[in-house]
């Protein structure tokens, strides 16, 4: 009896958690999030401090010894 | 004017002009300053202290008497503490550090209230400290991965409250169009964590649930911390570091959004199997099964997008700290995942539960994967908060090298051992008898275990270089010729 | 450094005085860009099909999980705990069982004694007498049990060899099974005794007898009671009543 009255404890709180993620899923389609996702995928650069096609990160040696 | 609502406008985007919202990568790195080397140092500080716990406990299982004579450091207590001070005190004082940058990065807006965030992160490791000296003291609670005896929990709540929410509010003020699928994956962890642990703390401390709910929800939490705090934070790192520093946007971003619904809507079952033989309806062990193996999809999707992003750039990769341990770190994802999936199998789980094996397993998931990749991240953050660059490229080498094959061999050593271990405890001969005493099965892992040791003096070495290269970046003096943004991309010359 | 002429993002020769000024400057990297962007611009719609392979696995993996929830899900019930049961069919009462004697004198032995005796018997020298080829446990059964229920202290003598050290009570263990490990240890071959066997009736006659006893019995206080160890004892020299014999 006491293992029947948790389940339905867990389902009340997961309940909260699976709604939750259903209307995240929802915003994110009606807000277009969905749509052009290889756009999406370059959100991350920046044209004037860290452009696509610049590797950005080097062993402190390997630059100081470039640029000399 | 209330204070709330004085603290409602102060949160609101729509008081803030558009221009002072969307700022440059390098103003988002200046706010982050002050909150990121606070965290730093709290989480290095708190990576040595787990370090030594972590010797010190390995060193018992080889040489019992060492340190036998002190209560504090018995094995059980001093276990729990090198746990805690690992996940509570180094991996979350270090995801505090990394998550709100790459956030704020995303977001294209500066952090805000970093003195609430800062205060937030001194009662988080205020918290920790009463946490790990309670566990010593034997005040732990017998709640595997919430040792942390009661009176230190509420304040490690509302610490996390005051520091998470920032990371949460981040993502109001966003000014960039595209929520980025690190965004996703930090979003949801910063609301999975908290619910986990309040959930945890009132169905194990305040009000324990009886029987067998007990142990199935230690279980769901103790792996729930791994799978839905640490497992994202780490891969939304990735998924950010590996594009970014190689300059490659990320290979399928189609795949990056599979990868994170699968995740959200499979880990959380997959702790159950932990639990494979005990007395628990049949059907729940069978659903954590399950779930556990349909974890492969996000982990093979997470595979393909990480290898194929770094595909054709390994040589600028090895030329890269950050990618160096990026990498390692996503590889050892997809390893540990697929291994997890297969030790949740019934077959398999007989031999690995109760032995080195599992431990073995851990360390390869909260190591190998989600510390390395905190490695990476903050090799590539610290020189754009400080402006400067890392001291020594050695001692960065002697970093990578060290961890990467102690860890590596830590992990082949243990899961060797570990699944000897199983085959033997299990082995029964015709007549119904062990075929060998514990004892001996015991014996015949010592040298496994003087091993272990031997790998955790690697990786202490390793992450000894990382203490004195971080303390040497901060003792420098600012080159007075570095213009005020990431040092790495400028040319000093 | 000749890896960084080669390398396609060099961390920068003396063009690129400053970084942002030259970087559409630099050849080498206008090209690398040019191709990533033609690489990456290929789907018209920024949607790139799910690779195929991948369709499998999940169809596989569905397929799979639908078959192991049937097979192992224990019927969905809260008291069903052995995934391979089927319910209704409840464990048949087939009546009392034969017991191995042998058997479960080995798995005692194994459990309990092999710690201090040796999983050969063999003993340690001076500290835990041998229990293989040895004139105690080939002698009276009433002095093992004795031994075994309130345990041994004190200096003895076995097979002529002095041993001191004391010998945990085992009255804890069942008269079956007390019965059990000496049977065992007096019969079985790879122990090299050849003796009689022990009857549980025989251990609750002595457990009835001298059960209250708590602290550990002394070699001296044994002899006076069973007379001097021989190893050579059978049911018709010792003074021990029929029940001894099956």
């Amino acid at each position: 009896m006491e293992f029947t009255s948790y389940i339905i404890l867990g389902l009340f709180f997961s309940s909260f958690l699976f709604i939750g993620a259903a209307c995240v899923l929802y915003w994110a389609y009606r807000n277009g999030q969905l749509n052009n996702l290889e756009a999406g995928a370059r959100s991350i650069f920046d044209e004037e401090e860290e452009p696509l096609g610049t590797q950005t990160d080097f062993f402190p040696d390997k630059r100081r010894k470039s640029k000399r | 004017m209330s204070v709330p609502a004085s603290i409602a406008t102060a949160i609101d985007p729509r008081t803030e002009s558009p221009e002072a919202i969307r700022v440059r990568l390098s103003e988002v790195d200046t706010s982050m300053k002050v909150p990121g080397v606070f965290f730093m140092i709290s989480a290095l500080f708190w990576l040595m202290a787990g370090t030594v716990f972590a010797l010190i406990a390995a060193i018992k299982f080889h040489n019992v008497d060492f340190l036998g004579d002190s209560e504090a450091f018995t094995f059980g207590r001093v276990r729990s503490a090198h746990l805690n001070a690992m996940i509570y005190g180094w991996g979350t004082n270090v995801i505090f550090a990394v998550a709100p940058w790459i956030m704020g990065r995303l977001c294209r807006t500066r952090i805000r209230f970093t003195n609430i965030l800062v205060i937030g992160g001194v009662f988080w490791n205020i918290g920790v400290t009463i946490g790990i000296f309670g566990i010593l003291a034997g005040d732990k609670i017998g709640v595997e991965w919430l040792e942390m005896p009661a009176y230190a929990t509420p304040l490690l709540a509302i610490a996390f409250a005051c520091t998470g929410v920032w990371v949460v509010l981040l993502f109001r003020w966003r000014e960039s169009g595209h929520v980025y699928v690190s965004q996703w994956y930090f979003l949801a962890a910063f609301f999975w964590l908290p619910w986990l642990y309040t959930i945890a703390q009132i169905m194990l401390v305040f009000e324990p649930a009886r029987g067998v709910v007990q142990s199935l929800t230690n279980w769901w939490f103790a792996h729930n911390v791994l799978g839905l705090w640490l497992t994202p934070i780490a891969l939304g790192a990735a998924y950010y570091l590996i594009p970014k520093v190689l300059g490659r946007p990320i290979y399928s971003y189609y795949l990056s959004v599979i990868g994170f619904w699968s995740l959200a809507l499979f880990y959380n079952w997959a702790g159950v199997h932990h639990l494979i033989g005990g007395p628990i309806p049949a059907w729940l062990i069978s659903a954590g099964t399950v779930a556990s193996v349909m974890m492969v999809i996000p982990v093979i999707v997470v595979a393909i997008n990480h290898h194929m992003t770094v595909v054709g750039l390994h040589k600028e990769g090895w030329a890269s700290p950050t990618i160096r341990f990026v990498v390692f770190g996503a590889i050892n994802y997809t390893a540990v995942s697929l291994l997890g999936s297969a030790m949740a199998l019934r077959s398999v789980n007989e031999v690995t539960h109760f032995t080195h094996f599992t431990v073995g397993h851990a360390h390869h998931g909260v190591y190998s994967f989600f510390t390395m990749i905190m490695f990476g991240a903050v090799y590539y953050m610290m020189p754009r908060l400080l402006n400067r660059e890392w001291p020594s490229a050695m001692l960065i080498s002697l970093h990578w090298w060290a961890t990467a094959v102690g860890v590596t061999l830590m992990v082949v050593v243990l899961s060797l051992g570990g699944w000897i271990q199983g085959l033997r405890l299990n082995a029964i001969s015709d007549d119904g008898t062990v075929v060998y005493q514990f004892m001996e099965v015991m014996e015949y892992l010592n040298p496994y275990m003087v091993m272990r040791s031997l790998t955790g003096v690697l990786i202490t070495i390793g992450h000894v270089a990382f203490f004195i290269n971080f303390f040497w970046m901060l003792c420098q003096r600012p080159d007075p010729r570095t213009p005020a943004r990431p040092t790495l991309l400028t040319n000093e010359a | 450094m000749s890896d960084s002429d080669k390398s396609p993002y060099p961390p920068s020769g003396e063009s690129r005085s400053t970084f942002e000024g030259h970087r559409f400057s630099d050849e080498g990297l206008q090209r690398k860009h040019a191709q990533l962007l033609r690489e990456k611009e290929e789907p018209s719609e920024g949607f790139s099909p799910m690779p195929l392979f991948l369709v499998f696995l999940i169809m596989i993996l569905s397929f799979w999980a639908g078959i192991y929830m049937v097979e192992y899900g224990g019927y969905f019930d809260a008291f069903h705990f052995d995934e391979t049961a089927t319910p209704g069919i409840l464990v048949q009462d087939t009546g009392p069982q034969e017991v191995d004697m042998l058997a479960l004198g080995r798995r005692v032995y194994s459990q309990n004694c092999a710690i201090c005796h040796g999983a050969d018997g063999s003993g340690q020298a001076g500290v835990f007498p041998p229990v293989a080829r040895a004139d105690w446990v080939q002698d009276n059964p009433e002095r093992l049990i004795k031994v075994t229920l309130a345990g041994l202290a004190g200096p003895i003598e076995v097979n002529g060899r002095p041993y001191n050290n004391a010998m945990t009570a085992f009255g804890r263990l069942s008269d079956q099974q007390i019965a059990a490990v000496l049977t065992y240890i007096r019969t079985d071959p790879a122990l090299g005794n050849n003796s009689y066997p022990v009857s549980p009736e025989l251990v609750a006659q002595v457990r009835a007898e001298w059960g209250a006893r708590r602290n550990a019995w002394t070699g001296p206080e044994l002899e006076e009671i069973h007379g001097p160890v021989t190893g050579n004892w059978s049911p018709s020299n010792g003074s021990t009543p029929e029940t001894a014999e099956e």
